[in-house]
């Protein structure tokens, strides 16, 4: 465990000499500046408008972290062959991946709390000195803190399938390509299944729809990593969902980083 | 010792600078009378389920993005024409797709839709959204059962909407008593002002303030004259021929004003008094 942890603070370092936190402080101070100057143009729940931004501008930098660092640092230790130094101590490719993985969820986690810490700044400010903005209906700390955990968790979602895929095709941008992709499967699958189910707008075959359905059980529900909705209107969110959705995304992550260990198990580093 | 290589190159950049603000200078001078969105409004032509799927976790933003889009057409300086509608009333259901809890889409249906002749059951349709998911607010359901009432002359569905908002939290007393004048199928142009001047009440944004305000000065005036021809009525036995007859036969000294026109028009027949145009 000790090996673990010291590849994951070694990442962790190597992230900050990369400069990903000077990018990160860029996109959250974009994001306060968009907060002062967007939200004054609506009228009713800018609190919405508020959530909105931040969790938009938590997004594009966690997502940012995991396509070009995460997968930048992994090609580049597996090209430059820094990987074998590492792997020629008494250190399994396991705990490599897993240590990695470790380091680079430090990186998106400091990057996630910089932009709830700015972001909640941006919005006192608003608060205090904007007249129109206000908070949203029935706020709850406890609420956002939880949608934040939430977007942390489907960021790591992303990133183990990262992993899995730099590991898989050893070539950054492909790996890049398909980890996108699967992004984008995993916040729209949810949706394509509920209209083709519905079966009101558009009309598909039997064999198409169990095709679909099937896909769900492969790739990650994101959709359901998204509270925005209840942190921006007030909504009631149970311990169920939140505890069986937590324990889902845990599980989705760990079941990668084995696939990822176990792909790098046997694959030969030239 | 500055070289000649260096001030060679601040003397290219000094002329780089001087030609990029003059072409600026330029560029601006000919884009100034353009207003901020195109002469005609433009809507991305896709489904809002389609938008729906590709718009991921990003679709309170782009619900936000769209409504904007609309609000600041409708601001700019053009008049808008029946295909401006379409858009916009595409961009509003697109909006209201990706976030059927934004009230702010609901509150601009309500004050821009709702008002316009032909787009009243759009304006329903589009206020249905908001009234299945804030199951906690009044006001869409409260705009859908004026809307019924006021434009469609369905009583029984405004009546049936008027009770359903009534009964929520926070729903001023004043809408089950419309809610019950409309049961009763009286009191059109009162119930009409009672409205705008709830409306006027949240209103923030001073365009449509000004909107809201002429609407509510033109009701009234509706209101007074629709009192003067029942008075008319009552003292002669017939509705007047023409709203001149009130000034004439010292109902009234003078013709309320209209803010949205010269006069105000009169339907002989069905007695109905309109600031716009008989409908």
């Amino acid at each position: 465990m000790d090996k673990v942890w010291l590849i994951s603070l070694v990442t962790l370092k190597e992230g900050i000499r990369n400069r990903a936190l000077q990018g990160i402080l860029i996109i959250a101070l974009f994001s306060c500046v968009a907060y002062l100057t967007v939200i004054p143009l609506f009228a009713f729940d800018t609190g919405k408008v508020a959530v909105d931004l931040g969790f938009a501008s938590m997004t594009l930098a966690g997502l940012a972290i995991v396509i070009f660092l995460g997968i930048g640092l992994l090609t580049q230790d597996i090209h430059q062959r820094t990987v074998c130094m590492i792997l020629s101590r008494p250190v399994s490719r396991t705990q490599y991946v897993v240590g990695k993985f470790l380091g680079l969820s430090g990186i998106v986690l400091i990057g996630v709390l910089i932009i709830t810490f700015m972001g909640l700044l941006s919005s006192w400010a608003g608060i205090k000195y904007v007249s129109e903005m206000t908070l949203p209906r029935n706020f709850s700390w406890h609420v956002l803190g939880v949608g934040v955990l939430f977007n942390f968790l489907s960021l790591l979602i992303i990133m183990a399938i990262a992993f899995l895929f730099t590991v898989l095709t050893t070539n950054a941008y492909l790996s890049m390509l398909f980890t996108f992709g699967v992004y984008i499967i995993g916040q729209s699958l949810e949706t394509i299944v509920k209209v083709v189910t519905a079966g009101e707008f558009v009309r598909v075959g039997a064999l198409y729809t169990k095709i679909l359905k099937a896909l769900t059980w492969i790739f990650p529900n994101l959709r359901a990593f998204d509270l925005k909705v209840n942190i921006a209107y007030g909504l009631p969110l149970s311990l169920s969902y939140t505890s069986w959705t937590a324990v889902y995304g845990i599980f989705y992550i760990a079941i990668v980083i084995f696939l990822t260990a176990t792909v790098f198990r046997y694959q030969e580093i030239k | 010792m500055i070289s000649r290589k260096t001030i060679f190159s601040f003397f290219i950049l000094g002329l780089i600078i001087a030609g990029l603000f003059f072409s600026n200078a330029h560029v601006k001078r000919y884009r100034a009378n353009i207003p901020a969105e195109n002469k005609r409004a433009e809507v991305l032509m896709v489904s809002p389920n389609l938008l729906k799927v590709i718009s991921g976790e990003f679709k309170g933003l782009w619900a936000d993005y769209l409504l904007l889009k609309a609000s600041v057409f409708l601001g700019g300086y053009y008049e808008a024409v029946p295909e401006d509608w379409d858009a916009i009333y595409l961009m509003f259901k697109q909006s209201l797709t990706l976030d059927p809890y934004f009230f702010q889409t609901c509150y601009y249906t309500q004050g821009l839709f709702s008002w316009r002749e032909g787009m009243h059951e759009r304006a329903i349709e589009l206020l249905k959204y908001p009234a299945k998911y804030r199951d906690w607010d009044w006001e869409p359901r409260f705009y859908i059962g004026f809307d019924y009432f006021y434009f469609l002359h369905n009583n029984l569905e405004g009546a049936r909407y008027m009770g359903e908002a009534a009964k929520l939290p926070d729903a001023p007393p004043i809408v089950a008593t419309l809610g019950a004048r409309l049961a009763q199928r009286e009191g059109k142009t009162e119930t009409a002002i009672a409205l705008l001047h709830l409306m006027y009440d949240r209103a923030k944004d001073e365009e449509l303030k000004k909107i809201l305000e002429g609407r509510i000065k033109a009701h009234s005036g509706i209101l007074s004259l629709e009192q003067a021809i029942f008075a008319y009525k009552e003292r002669y036995g017939k509705r007047p021929e023409s709203l001149q007859a009130l000034i004439d036969n010292g109902i009234i000294d003078r013709l309320p004003e209209n803010p949205f026109g010269d006069t105000y028009l009169y339907d002989v027949k069905s007695g109905r008094v309109f600031f716009d145009e008989i409908q």
